[in-house]
């Protein structure tokens, strides 16, 4: 019954991808405007300080500067996400290093940063919390005055009988895990550029995931309506979740161009990405978990205590990830979960490619493996056992249309074990192990009532060429090549005949962004029904041409023939040039505002909240010298229940980069502070991996045919990364017999871990 | 910035009258992979570079008279890919493969990284264990100086570089029965600096090591020397394979390496010191068996 496709499922090049490498694509930094002037930013050296005077004296007084602003010039508004809790400048005092105090427009970055230097600020140091056990101890000093205990956040979830279940279980086992705090690290620096213009509009050009967010945010912080505001994005240089959200860089700039009357670009140095970007937010997770003999998994219990740093932003919505996802792993008959979320004084935390569900996948994955093994199981069965399928519905009330996650774990727990080295070498001295890990995600996600769709526009030009407007952002994912592929098909036109345009909120249709790995699969689906409206509207006016009932005309390769006549036909261009240039005066134009059937969570979080669940399994092979705890990832196979791969390169691609990052997040990168201060802001301080420290990938695209998404498709931006690290974990203790609890898995840990007293390792 | 002039003199002797003209407001560069981020950070804030990189003398790599002669102008990767380097001097070819990435390396000079006096310089760890000598230049005149003697403290060099030339390091090559090794262990296989390096330089003749030295970083104010892990290779029979264990053991008694928040703490170097000392000297040691067939 499967179609031939003409583009859909084939490995096109990515539709921008000649324009980025030949350097000809501009990103935010490559615009400028005449008159516009560069902004630098102010920010504290004190985890926790009063602010007693802020004097920006010599600092207007340098050639060049144009403006100098402080809390005092900002509106006193509160913004941010669920917990408004964020000043555009500080006012009464700083909460973390790299907090926003001043800052100035001048006419070079040059100046802008000398300028800096001249602004006097007196501070008075408070006592900080720089970890989650300090923030909660009793009377620990309060972030925000406002928040008793430096609680922001606090969530107990809780289905079926978890106490009864517990006690029926043949074993019951506890541990706990920690995730550490990480970077996005993606290439391009976040920033922005902001110009008003004479009607009181502001335009705001910055690469976000998420533009109608963005709008919305700003609004909010600069007390203006949405629609006096105009977000456009230029291409994106990565994101990974952490360019979903505005920052403060974001009004600080259109106070600068409003004071100075003149256009204000701000582009964060790769110092400031590391102090005041927004890291993963980093958790301490305690897992049981109730089993039977056989390897049933029965109930699950988890308590989480997460540091959302100084600010909240997206830390809450990824607390309740955390707190729910896993559960829908596994069939569980019960679980429980008690979640909350402190306040340090540290770079407020956000989201990061899994937001959330890769946190508490790092604890249960390395949990059920763990208890797999005392138990004498082998721990791909226990998971193949417990796995959810196709027609459940989980313990949160998801409707399970589609799964493969039981086919993506067969696949790579057999692909690991072929070509396997041998277990040791030199005697024992280089050991290597293997291990699995799975992933369930979302491709989309319902709050409540909310929409959770996409819209599309779509308008034929008058000699065929068609244009293709969507909300959502293409950071670098694809979502162009995507977008264009499904509106070629659909259309019946080459692929080069389609352009998707930028994003633009005065033009694009309202879309929520690119997060959640909802992109392809709502935003998509917008797309393909828009087209679908507009192939209809194509064959009624060609049918009208040829005299022919528009039932049997069809559309290939830019040509409207006759089903039962195929010698009869007429090219789309000249049905568009009739329809646009003639008294036809046919649109050739759809819009749709597309939601998907999904309910949305009630109050109890309860409820099929995404248009599909997304599966993956990735297993890995580890080498590991014993002398001196260095570890090597040899190879990774990655299967991704993709639904259907639009375009297969492209998910492969999504595949390498998730496996990168997760390497990285396991063994490799770690956010380190002393005293609340960041030691490692840099990127030869921070290691990210290099292509030499790179295991070998295999991916695997495992169909499962969606019935929701366009073509069958699903998600995969965000699980391609989350099964890796509990997968490196379970294969280090498959190699030493060493668990390891907290992430990163440096190697000094592994050599402490080897050796119980490790003065003897000297001798 | 505070540059204001950049020139480029073509002789030792315009080098010096240009360090002259600036009166210590002039700062050499070669490679400049330190020396922009310092100017960045203001670290350093000259009035003019003095660019060494055309002058011809300074551009020589070569052996004469048994001397590698490494120019102050030389790559790391020039150096790295020289011919008599694998036959002659593992040790040396192998630190300066280690430093940066490829375009670090095509353009950071080996002479930079003895001048920039950071106590775990690859290149310059190898040179100290192969007993390499500066040639320095300034206005007084000229000297000689073993590498090892040019360390004034962390990242502070007894080079002056806004008056004084080091115009060229030396190498005695090693004579038969000699081998030499050069082993790190970083966070990542690029664009890292060590947790810990060691470099070892042996000979052997009669079944036995007659001369050994070692050098590691980071341990200390310059490249560490242990002392008696030297002395005590000195006379082994080369069966001895416990011995290399021994002499890394001893090595990592007598160093005393500080604890690093990133790059490890000092029990787990120390432990690193002994692993690769062992396992440089059995490299060391092969390659100057197989160099006496």
């Amino acid at each position: 019954m499967q179609k031939e496709y003409s583009t859909i499922g084939k490995n096109v090049p990515f539709v921008d991808a000649r324009e980025k490498v030949t350097g000809r694509a501009k990103y935010l930094d490559d615009l400028s405007f005449p008159g516009m002037l560069y902004g630098k930013i102010l920010r504290s050296p004190y985890p926790h300080a009063r602010i007693v005077n802020v004097d920006p004296g010599r600092a207007l007084s340098l050639p060049g500067v144009k403006a100098v602003i402080t809390a005092a010039d900002c509106p006193a508004t509160r913004f941010g996400l669920e917990i408004p809790d964020v000043s555009i400048l500080a006012g009464d005092k700083v909460r973390y290093v790299g907090d926003e105090v001043a800052a100035v427009s001048a006419v070079s970055e040059e100046i802008a940063e000398e300028a800096l230097s001249l602004i006097k600020v007196e501070y008075a140091p408070l006592p900080s919390v720089d970890d989650l056990e300090a923030a909660l101890a009793p009377g620990a000093p309060l972030v925000h005055d406002d928040k008793p205990g430096n609680i922001g956040k606090a969530y107990k979830i809780e289905r079926g009988d978890v106490d009864a279940d517990f006690a029926g279980c043949d074993y019951v086992f506890e541990e706990e895990f920690a995730t550490s705090r990480v970077l996005p690290c993606y290439l391009e620096p976040f920033g922005v550029i902001a110009s008003w213009e004479n009607d009181g509009w502001l335009t705001i050009w910055t690469g976000i995931q998420a533009a109608f967010h963005a709008r919305f945010e700003l609004a909010r912080a600069l007390n203006m309506q949405p629609s006096d505001i105009s977000v456009k994005v230029p291409y994106i240089g990565g994101g990974f979740g952490g360019k979903i959200w505005i920052r403060n860089f974001h009004p600080i700039a259109a106070l600068l161009a409003k004071k100075t009357g003149r256009p204000v670009k701000i582009v964060l140095s790769r110092e400031e990405e590391f102090l005041a970007s927004r890291p993963r937010v980093a958790a301490r997770i305690k897992v049981k978990l109730g089993l039977m003999r056989d390897g049933t998994l029965v109930c699950k219990e988890m308590k989480i205590t997460a540091d959302n740093g100084a600010y909240s932003w997206a830390a809450p919505k990824i607390l309740l990830n955390m707190a729910m996802r896993t559960d829908c792993l596994y069939r569980f008959r019960s679980t429980r979960t008690e979640a909350v979320l402190v306040y340090t004084n540290k770079t407020p935390t956000s989201g990061f490619r899994g937001y959330g569900n890769a946190q508490s996948h790092f604890a249960l994955e390395s949990m059920v493996d763990l208890c797999a093994r005392k138990l004498g199981l082998d721990p791909v069965e226990v998971r193949l056992k417990n796995a959810v399928r196709r027609g459940d519905t989980t313990l949160h009330g998801w409707k399970i249309r589609s799964c493969g996650l039981g086919e993506c774990i067969e696949k790579v727990s057999a692909a690991i074990q072929l070509n396997r080295l041998p277990k040791e070498k030199q005697g024992g001295k280089i050991r290597r192990g293997v291990g699995v890990a799975c992933v369930t995600h979302v491709s989309g996600n319902r709050a409540g009532n909310n929409f959770d769709g996409s819209c599309a526009l779509v308008r034929f030009q008058e000699d065929g060429k068609l244009l293709v407007y969507s909300g959502e952002s293409d950071m670098g994912q694809g979502a162009r090549t995507v977008f264009a592929q499904i509106a070629a098909e659909i259309l019946g036109i080459p692929l080069e005949s389609v352009k998707v345009m930028p994003l633009d909120t005065d033009i694009s249709p309202f879309g929520y962004g690119t997060y959640s790995s909802r992109v392809t699969t709502v935003g998509g689906k917008a797309v393909l029904l828009a087209a679908q409206q507009v192939r209809e509207q194509l064959l009624t006016l060609a049918g009208k041409i040829l005299n022919e009932d528009p039932s049997g005309l069809d559309v290939k390769d830019g040509q409207i023939f006759v089903r039962l006549d195929p010698g009869r036909h007429i090219p789309v261009a000249e049905v568009c040039r009739a329809g646009i240039r003639t008294r036809e005066a046919a649109a050739l134009t759809a819009y749709v505002s597309y939601d998907p059937p999904t309910e949305g969570a009630d109050g109890n979080f309860y409820g099929d909240y995404s248009s599909a669940y997304n599966y993956g399994a990735h297993a890995v092979e580890v080498e590991v010298d014993t002398e001196t705890g260095q570890v090597r990832v040899l190879r990774v196979a990655a299967a991704h229940d993709v639904g259907y791969p639009i375009n297969p390169n492209g998910v492969r691609g999504q595949i390498y980069g998730g496996v990168t990052q997760g390497v990285g997040w396991a063994l490799y990168e770690n956010l380190v502070y002393k005293g609340g201060v960041l030691q490692n802001p840099s990127l030869s301080s921070y290691i990210l991996l290099t292509i030499k420290d790179m295991p070998e990938v295999e991916p695997f695209i495992v169909k499962t045919n969606d019935p929701v998404g366009p073509y069958g498709a699903k998600g995969v931006g965000e699980p391609a990364l989350i099964p890796t690290p509990p997968a490196i974990a379970n294969a280090l203790e498959d190699a030493l017999g060493v668990r390891f609890y907290d992430l990163p898995i440096t190697p000094e840990k592994v050599f402490l871990a080897l050796y119980a007293r490790p003065e003897e390792a000297e001798k | 910035m505070s540059v204001q002039h950049y020139v480029f003199p073509e002789t030792i002797a315009e080098c010096l009258q240009e360090m002259n003209r600036f009166h210590g407001q002039g700062r050499l560069i070669a490679g400049g992979t330190d020396l922009m981020i310092w100017l960045r950070k203001k670290k350093v804030a000259p009035v003019a570079l003095i660019d060494v990189t055309r002058i011809a003398e300074l551009n020589q790599l070569e052996i004469k008279d048994g001397n590698l002669l490494i120019g102050a102008a030389v790559t790391h990767a020039q150096v790295a890919a020289h011919a008599g380097m694998r036959a002659l001097l593992h040790v040396l070819a192998e630190a300066c493969n280690s430093v940066g990435s490829p375009q670090i390396r095509n353009i950071a000079t080996v002479v930079g990284n003895v001048v920039s006096a950071q106590p775990a310089g690859d290149a310059a760890v190898a040179l100290v264990a192969l007993n390499a000598r500066a040639r320095i230049v300034s206005a007084e005149g000229s000297r000689v100086e073993p590498v090892e003697e040019l360390y004034a403290g962390v990242g502070r060099s007894k080079i002056d570089s806004t008056r004084e030339l080091v115009t060229l390091v030396e190498v005695l090559l090693p004579g038969p029965g000699s081998g030499s090794a050069f082993l790190r262990i970083a966070p990542r296989n690029a664009l890292a600096l060590p947790v810990v390096n060691v470099a070892a330089v042996v000979t052997v003749a009669d079944g036995k090591i007659s001369a050994a030295r070692l050098a590691a970083g980071p341990m200390g104010e310059k490249p560490f020397r242990p002392r008696r892990a030297e002395e005590f290779l000195v006379g082994t029979d080369v069966r001895e394979q416990t011995a290399w264990e021994e002499a890394g053991a001893l090595a990592a008694r007598e160093a005393n390496p500080r604890d690093s928040l990133l790059r490890g703490s000092s029990l787990y170097r120390k432990h690193l010191l002994q692993v690769l000392t062992r396992r440089a000297l059995q490299s060391a040691v092969a390659r100057a068996l197989e160099r006496q067939e």
